[in-house]
């Protein structure tokens, strides 16, 4: 976790017993406290004054845009205040341009997804989604600690209920909790921390000149970027359920996606979702011509690439996802067509396959864009991949060759990726999770152990923070 | 209140179910999968060797000083061990030598420390990650005095199970241990890797581990023990810029010392490792290496010996 981990323990071992014997009010307010001080605790005094100041803004908007008065004055009180609280990320994003795009540098930690959910909360307030909320609620919402410091983006209609009155701390919820905990776990440690490792390595023999090594370190940090965040994921849905509160899931399976509409569906659900509901849909969403429409992509997307981060990188690749949703979306009757024409509908899921192994391969190659330290690093790196692509070189022989000092790295990360798409498999199975319940408690014991001892035998503890916490 | 207890229970069972699973297999871990560390703990906490010379380096020197032939080849009478560790350096041993070499039953009478191109870098290898080989009382000494980010990796370390990796699949597999393929803390490379000679590469050389290796000579000289300094060969020697720097360094310090050097970077003596060959890769040698620069060693170490260790020709 970005928090520290010894004082994240201390403060668990104070509030769950808290949470299970307090009334539903004593809850909130433990909550609260627990939230303000963990970031006190952890950031600096101006970056606790800011998200204070921001979770103040959302408050005041909030109750002025339900206050009677004409549509007009209402929307420009709204937009004052989401320009308000927009501020600080663009000017911090602004100031952070030209340095290196993966470079978080003093960026308050969370800042990205603070500001998308108090903005969401305003303009759901705006739209009488949810009533205008007390300060107490606002602030406990602005700061709930699981989810500050990289998402799920909460949407004030799912989560402020439930933080006015959390669920009490039961048996089950707290099973499932550290369920959600022990996955999180075993992603960050096992899988995209020994990715990162084979990463560096093949970064070294690409530097050298090896395009295998280029195009293996492309797939692997595609991987390990849905590893690392899909851990924080898992980990802040466990954390949220030990304080009495049910978030949604942020992935689901997005590489098994047969086009990019639907892996924005599936892709860090909570961001993608924001911007559906309160920048493309307002724009006029699909119902406007299709000129209008591939605009309305491009601008949602130039947005996220700009949330991302002020780099050029960071736009171009909101922007390369922005033109091949637009080409989808444009070009759907077109293909629909040819695939009948050559006879392709009588081969069940072939459709779906090409489509996946295409989104998957255009998603990596966006990655690398997303990657790279400058426009200028990310051509070399394209061209390299174009090269490596090209080249009769390369073989799986060279590739293993250029992982030769990592090799049991290379055994151990795949046996922790496959382990890891057929649990995520299973979980599509609606029963799997009854039947998980039911199973004898010794048998679900030793489960957890099993995936306790890969964690602590094959786990790489040398502490890299996660990726999206930078933003 | 109920549903806490409950809580409470299941977890403090399951903690404790997990800390026997986890000291039962490290256990089983120390006893069947040795590592090299712990191989030379063991003979530095319960000597079986009881070595009279005593040899300390990195891993350069595991993979190059053969005791057993150096004896041979400097007509010696003492025991010789290899206490040579990977990625060991000055501060290592200064502390090593401090906590737990000088209180050991037993004590040598020669000290050779094998100094390579990276003796000077910033430190490698600490003795706080050494945890799961301490005596009790000294982790509990060195993790007092550690810095609180050490702390926690102390604990991780000092139970295997938390970086055993491959090792748990050799235990389950049955697989051959280290112990079997160490001699007198030795163990010859065999095979090539494809790297470079490392005499392209930039040396630091740290003010602090140089003043580690300068009080490391003066605390070993207090006990009344032989040093002797021996430049370790490097492939490709000629064309190391930094190493006339670093011998410049160590001759500097072996003079105002009164310590004995031998250089197998210079002269005749880098000229017989210039064969490629003779390495495992570009720092390391390999088995016929080690071979040729054990027999020369042990010649020049001779004359360094005390009387009592040694034996005609």
């Amino acid at each position: 976790m970005p928090y520290s981990v010894s004082r994240l323990l201390l403060l668990l071992a104070l509030l769950l017993p808290l949470l299970a014997v307090l009334p539903s009010r004593g809850r909130r307010l433990v909550l609260l406290a627990s939230s303000l001080g963990l970031y006190a605790a952890e950031n600096p005094a101006t970056h606790f004054a800011l998200l204070c100041t921001l979770t103040l803004a959302a408050f005041v908007a909030a109750q002025l845009v339900t206050r009677p008065a004409s549509p007009a004055q209402r929307r420009a009180i709204l937009a004052a205040g989401i320009l308000v609280i927009l501020a600080p990320l663009v000017l911090v994003k602004v100031a952070s341009f030209g340095r290196d795009a993966l470079d978080s540098g003093s960026v308050p930690l969370g800042l990205a997804f603070v500001t998308l959910a108090l903005t969401g909360y305003v303009i759901d307030v705006f739209r009488g989604l949810i009533p205008a909320q007390s300060l107490a609620s606002t602030f406990a919402f602005g700061s709930f600690f699981p989810v500050i410091p990289a998402g799920p983006i909460p949407r004030a209609p799912n989560l402020m209920p439930q933080l006015n009155s959390p669920h009490p701390l039961t048996p089950d919820r707290f099973s499932q909790s550290c369920r959600h905990l022990l996955w999180g776990l075993f992603l960050k440690l096992v899988v995209a921390d020994r990715l990162a490792l084979i990463i560096d390595r093949l970064d070294l023999s690409a530097t050298a000149g090896n395009s295998a090594a280029v195009l293996g370190a492309a797939y692997a940090y595609s991987f390990r970027l849905l590893a690392d965040f899909s851990a924080y994921s898992e980990m802040a849905i466990g954390l949220a359920g030990l304080c009495g509160v049910t978030l949604p899931k942020n992935f689901d399976r997005p590489y098994s996606s047969p086009s990019l509409a639907v892996f924005w569906r599936r892709w860090h659900i909570s961001l993608s979702g924001w911007l559906k509901d309160y920048v493309y849909i307002p724009l006029g969403g699909s119902r406007v011509p299709p000129v209008r429409r591939v605009v309305n992509i491009l601008i949602v997307f130039l947005i996220s690439g700009f949330w991302h981060g002020a780099s050029a990188t960071f736009i171009v690749w909101g922007l390369m996802h922005g033109a091949w949703l637009s080409l989808e979306q444009v070009t759907r009757n077109v293909r629909d067509r040819f695939l009948t024409w050559i006879g392709g509908e009588r081969i069940p899921g072939l459709h779906s396959v090409l489509g996946t192994l295409l989104t998957f391969h255009f998603v990596t190659v966006a990655w690398v864009v997303f990657r790279a330290g400058s426009i200028a690093q990310a051509g070399r790196d394209l061209l390299a991949l174009v090269s490596a692509v090209g080249s009769l070189g390369v073989s799986p022989h060279s590739l293993l060759r250029s992982l030769s000092p990592t090799h049991s790295s290379f055994v151990f990360v795949a046996a922790g990726i496959g382990a890891w798409m057929l649990a995520e498999w299973c979980w599509t199975i609606p029963t799997v999770h009854q039947s998980l319940d039911r199973v004898p408690r010794w048998v679900r014991w030793a489960g957890y152990y099993a995936v306790l001892l890969v964690i602590a035998t094959f786990g790489v503890y040398d502490q890299r923070p996660f990726i999206y916490t930078g933003f | 209140m109920s549903a806490l207890w409950i809580i409470f229970a299941r977890l403090s069972v399951f903690i404790v179910g997990w800390l026997l699973i986890v000291t039962a297999i490290d256990a089983q871990l120390l006893r069947n999968a040795p590592t090299l560390n712990e191989v030379k703990y063991r003979e530095l906490l319960h000597p079986v060797a009881t070595a009279d010379i005593a040899i300390f380096g990195s891993s350069i020197t595991v993979h190059g000083i053969h005791p057993h032939s150096l004896a041979s080849a400097s007509c010696s009478t003492g025991r010789i061990y290899n206490f040579g560790q990977y990625g060991a350096q000055p501060i290592f041993y200064r502390a090593w030598y401090d906590r737990l070499f000088r209180a050991s039953a037993h004590r040598p009478q020669v000290i050779v420390l094998a100094l390579d191109y990276l003796s000077l870098d910033i430190d490698w290898k600490r003795l706080e990650q050494d945890a799961a080989y301490l005596p009790w009382r000294t982790f509990v000494a060195v993790w007092l005095n550690a810095e609180s980010s050490d702390r926690s990796m102390m604990l991780m370390n000092r139970f295997r199970v938390f970086r055993a990796g491959a090792d748990i699949l050799h235990v389950f597999l049955k697989d051959d241990s280290i112990s079997g393929r160490v001699e007198d803390g030795y163990i010859p490379l065999t095979g090539r890797q494809d790297r470079l000679p490392p005499s392209g590469r930039s040396v630091h050389m740290d003010g602090q581990v140089l003043s580690a290796l300068a009080k490391l000579v003066d605390d070993i000289q207090r006990d009344h023990i032989q040093v002797v300094f021996v430049q370790m060969p490097v492939m490709d020697s000629p064309s190391f810029p930094a190493l006339s720097r670093l011998r410049a360094i160590y001759r500097h310090l072996a003079e105002s010392r009164g310590v004995p050097f031998i250089d197998f970077t210079e002269g005749t003596k880098s000229l017989a490792f210039s064969e490629p060959k003779l390495f495992s890769d570009g720092s390391h040698l390999n088995g016929t290496g080690s071979e040729l620069l054990t027999t020369m060693l042990g010649t020049a170490l001779r004359d360094f010996l005390p009387n009592k260790l040694k034996t005609p020709c």
